[in-house]
């Protein structure tokens, strides 16, 4: 009985999550911010769905099988980030509008005035 | 001596495992405390191993929290009517020169709440990072370091 609301609880927190990544793709003005909602929501949407899947089975060799996707996704979800927000930047993709400070952009006049 | 430190706790635990004739994740883990007692008594404070275990499994805890605060920060401003973030992009100047303690650091920074790395400079000097909410740059470059910098560092260190 216990397991199956904890194993409720985490596989709907996990869902819940990955649901606000999608609502975030959608309502963020720009790539930048997009990608904030991708890379968290979407990592802690996996490990929910991963961590209840190893409550509701309960051995060892269905846990260290869930743990090694939430191990993997941690490394790999900011990297994926990374280069997306990175390739935007080099391509000269812009903020959006509310945005308040460039300093990359400041940083780039600095160094070409040289 | 640390990694040496470091593969003689492997060791142990994994004999403590098969002794005790259960390889579970859980007897591995025991092993593991045990081991370390046992490297702690002869080895004492000689070497830092001891220390840097700790810090790194404080770490992993603070980390698990900060992503947990990541989520509610990012939920709750994507479920706001009128958005109030002030995006932006703020240059952080890197302390360290270590490759393999940058990368992780560029990874910790995607992780945590409101902020994601975009770009390093050529020289590995500066980490360019966007940020959900960058109205006071100077406090969010302390929070930054207060947080993640300063525990990153004391296990490389």
């Amino acid at each position: 009985m216990i397991k199956e609301i904890f194993t409720s609880i985490f596989l709907l927190l996990g869902g819940f999550f990955m649901l606000l990544a999608g609502f975030g793709i959608l309502r963020f003005p720009d790539v930048y911010t997009r990608m904030h909602a991708g890379t968290k929501s979407g990592t802690l949407g996996v490990s929910g769905a991963l961590i209840a899947l190893s409550l509701y089975f309960g051995d060892t060799e269905v846990t260290v099988r869930a743990m090694l996707p939430i191990i993997f996704t941690l490394i790999t979800a900011p990297v994926a980030a990374h280069c997306i927000s990175r390739s935007a930047f080099k391509s000269g993709v812009e903020l959006s509008k509310n945005s308040v400070i460039n300093e990359f952009e400041q940083d780039k006049k600095i160094s070409t005035e040289e | 001596m640390n990694s040496n430190l470091f593969l003689a706790n492997i060791l142990l635990s994994l004999i403590w495992a098969f002794i005790s004739g259960t390889l579970s994740l859980a007897s591995i883990l025991l092993g593991f405390v045990i081991g370390y007692v046992i490297l702690f008594i002869i080895y004492g404070k000689e070497a830092d191993y001891f220390r840097k275990v700790i810090h790194i499994f404080i770490f992993t805890f603070r980390f698990i929290w900060l992503l947990f605060l990541s989520n509610i920060e990012v939920a709750v401003e994507v479920l706001r009517i009128r958005p109030k973030s002030a995006p932006g992009i703020i240059a952080y100047p890197l302390h360290s020169t270590n490759p393999l303690e940058i990368t992780l650091f560029a990874n910790f920074i995607s992780l945590t709440p409101g902020t994601l790395s975009v770009d390093i400079s050529v020289d590995n000097k500066v980490l360019y990072i966007h940020a959900l909410f960058a109205n006071n740059p100077e406090k969010l470059k302390k929070d930054i370091e207060k947080q993640i910098e300063k525990p990153l560092n004391t296990i490389f260190n």
